[in-house]
């Protein structure tokens, strides 16, 4: 869409190499997206980091930090910052982007006794996402194993997924509650992406990982000054890498998926139980949690119906509900539920952990209960009660 | 553009034949040509009924998989879909998306003995492979089909189980908790019924079917009879939304009953069947 003889010229001696942007050349990036595509990027809202659709560089969280411990979040703002994306995660990274916390699926109407059902996919201009960390890229790999990469393939998730422009953005700091260094996820991004910035205090580093990201790349050449990347900047880079990856939580370095699914007794769900407050901010929260339930909502002359779905969560106890009987019936079900599916399960289901460390379910539980504390427990040596 | 699995298809009612008072068998044909002609199935699998408004329910196909243009399917009327699809009239119509999930091993229990064993009201998973052997009778061995229910009166299909009982080669047992003076088959459990009935254990697939707690007694009988695990196949059911592996509610431990199941081979299913919580 964006090709020129020019750019195809300009793409060939781009390749594989990175460059040095100034900060204010974002905004060229985003003009230069914004043709195209829906750009969509962090910004501040209710107290939170939240993807919205932008168009200014003005819009971008300038000078914002996150803090974050169980149960809680806050963002810091330090006026004399000049980084966009200091702030790790929000409650939400770009999962309510393509697999929407709800959607209209189909609608069915009624005359004369016949039923026609109409479906609501629709085409869209594409999405590009800026400011994709490690954890939220791992974790769109894992959806889109999940609806698209399986015996059926989910064409609403795929409606909003197809031709996504990814610009992934490097962390240079990690809050309290990331721990992606040690499900090997993070901080550094290695793939999958079609830009990758990294943020130095002046300047980004900006690469391209795809042939999308290479003609916006020769785009943007031909508006900006792409810069060799310096020595100084080659060594800034890595000591913001450096810092990001410095995190205190880890995962037990034990064979967590077998230790689990063998101690389905143990006395610390129980603990677990008395803590949690089964609200499903931990599902809701998770970039990688899939399910969701589906709904009618009925016009009011009856003739008519929209079927929806939304995010629904092992938390609730219509979840496992079949016609007369809950499956899960409390809340140390509910909870052993989740983590043995995210942490054993989920190897046999997608060949790894559902996991990515991201570390929302930790800050925006209420009950501040700590997932990598409890796997901790739950794993150890010496277990109290082992079945 | 891809197809979408989430989209119903218009079924029409060619039939509503109540079997009792809660339960009743639907017969549908889908309304589009194009469509019944490609649809097929195996005995197993279920299909998603649609009532607009109300909503989806997953229910397994009892029909011949030979007999292209009807879908029958034998319903319990017990929650707010399957109440108003009790309702349904002939000629009207419904949403049908199908068929889904894995069958029973047809073609690989061929010449081997069948044990059907089921409890409960529910052996409609179960029916389509019955009437798919009785109509390939020469191609299987000895057909035992057990049944269990609470009630003798809850029995349904009562005189299909005598048709059955006077088939050559096969052998029907049933048992009733609580019975009628009128009942002339046996008193207590399912698996009460092991001494009654005679099968070669090396030679035979057991297919399972009804409450867990039932599925679990009557692995340890067959495990007990010299039956290996594997020879043993059981249906199960869960919560299921989409029926595609997307929604979730279905997983039993790393499986996800609508697309792996329903119908699964006893080993794979070991490890989490019958434990509370999964």
């Amino acid at each position: 869409m964006l090709t020129t003889m020019l750019t195809k010229t300009l793409t060939k001696t781009l390749t594989k190499t990175y460059h040095a942007i100034t900060k204010n050349d974002l905004q060229t990036l985003l003009d230069i997206l914004n043709q195209s595509y829906q750009c969509v990027g962090p910004t501040v809202s209710e107290q939170t980091l939240k993807y919205s659709s932008i168009s200014k560089l003005s819009q971008l969280p300038l000078g914002y930090i996150d803090q974050q411990r169980p149960g809680e979040y806050q963002l810091l703002h330090n006026t004399d910052s000049k980084d966009y994306f200091s702030i790790t995660t929000g409650a939400q990274g770009v999962k309510p982007w393509l697999f929407k916390a709800q959607e209209k699926l189909w609608t069915v109407s009624k005359q004369d006794g016949r039923i026609q059902f109409n479906s609501q996919l629709t085409d869209e201009k594409p999405l590009a996402i800026m400011g994709l960390r490690s954890c939220d890229m791992a974790a769109l790999k894992l959806q889109d194993q999940h609806f698209l990469q399986q015996q059926f393939q989910d064409p609403y998730y795929a409606g909003h997924r197809d031709n996504l422009f990814i610009i992934a953005v490097n962390c240079h700091r990690s809050t309290e509650t990331c721990f992606c260094v040690s499900t090997g996820d993070g901080p550094e991004i290695k793939e999958a992406y079609d830009l990758l910035l990294t943020e130095l205090e002046h300047d980004f580093i900006i690469q391209s990982g795809s042939s999308a990201g290479h003609e916006v790349l020769a785009i943007l050449a031909q508006q900006v000054t792409l810069t060799a990347v310096t020595e100084q900047q080659a060594l800034e880079k890595q000591q913001r890498l450096n810092a990001a990856a410095q995190q205190s939580r880890t995962l037990p370095d034990r064979p967590i998926a077998q230790l689990l699914a063998h101690r389905l007794n143990h006395q610390q769900w129980n603990n677990i139980a008395e803590r949690c407050l089964s609200c499903g901010n931990c599902t809701m929260v998770c970039p990688s949690c899939f399910c969701h339930s589906e709904y009618d909502e009925p016009e009011l002359d009856l003739q008519t119906s929209h079927h929806f779905r939304q995010w629904d969560s092992c938390f609730a106890s219509e979840h496992s509900y079949i016609a007369g009987f809950h499956f899960r019936k409390e809340t140390r079900q509910y909870y052993r539920q989740w983590l043995t599916h995210k942490f054993a399960f989920w190897h046999e289901q997608y060949g790894r952990s559902g996991c990515t460390g991201c570390g929302r379910c930790i800050s925006w539980c209420p009950a501040a209960i700590d997932v990598t504390e409890e796997l901790a427990i739950l794993c150890q040596e010496t277990s109290c009660h082992v079945d | 553009m891809l197809t979408n699995p989430y989209l119903p298809m218009v079924g029409e009612v060619l039939e509503n034949h109540p079997e009792t008072p809660d339960i009743f068998t639907l017969r549908l044909r889908l309304k589009e040509p194009a469509l019944a002609n490609n649809y097929s199935f195996e005995p197993g699998q279920f299909n998603m009924l649609y009532m607009p408004g109300v909503g989806e329910v997953p229910i397994s196909i009892v029909s011949d998989p030979d007999d292209k243009h009807i879908i029958d399917h034998t319903i319990r009327a017990v929650g707010r879909v399957t109440r108003v699809l009790q309702k349904l009239k002939v000629g009207d119509e419904t949403g049908i998306r199908g068929p889904y999930g894995s069958s029973w091993p047809m073609a690989q229990i061929k010449k081997k003995d069948v044990l059907i064993i089921t409890g409960g009201l529910g052996c409609a998973p179960v029916v389509s492979v019955i009437n798919y052997i009785v109509k390939r009778r020469a191609d299987f061995g000895r057909l035992v089909i057990m049944q269990g229910v609470k009630h003798s009166n809850d029995l349904i299909w009562k005189d299909q189980y005598q048709q059955w009982a006077a088939l050559e080669n096969t052998q029907v047992a049933l048992a009733a908790n609580q019975t009628t003076p009128a009942w002339n088959w046996s008193s207590g459990y399912v698996t009460d019924l092991f001494d009654e009935v005679c099968f070669d254990s090396a030679n035979s697939i057991a297919m399972l079917c009804g409450p867990e707690i039932m599925m679990s007694a009557t692995i340890r009988e067959l495990l007990q009879r010299g039956m290996t695990e594997a020879q043993i196949w059981l249906t199960m059911e869960r919560n299921m939304q989409c029926a595609i592996g997307h929604c979730g509610h279905c997983q039993h431990g790393s499986q996800f009953v609508c697309k792996d199941g329903p119908v699964f081979n006893y080993p794979v299913v070991r490890e989490w069947f019958f434990r509370e919580g999964f």
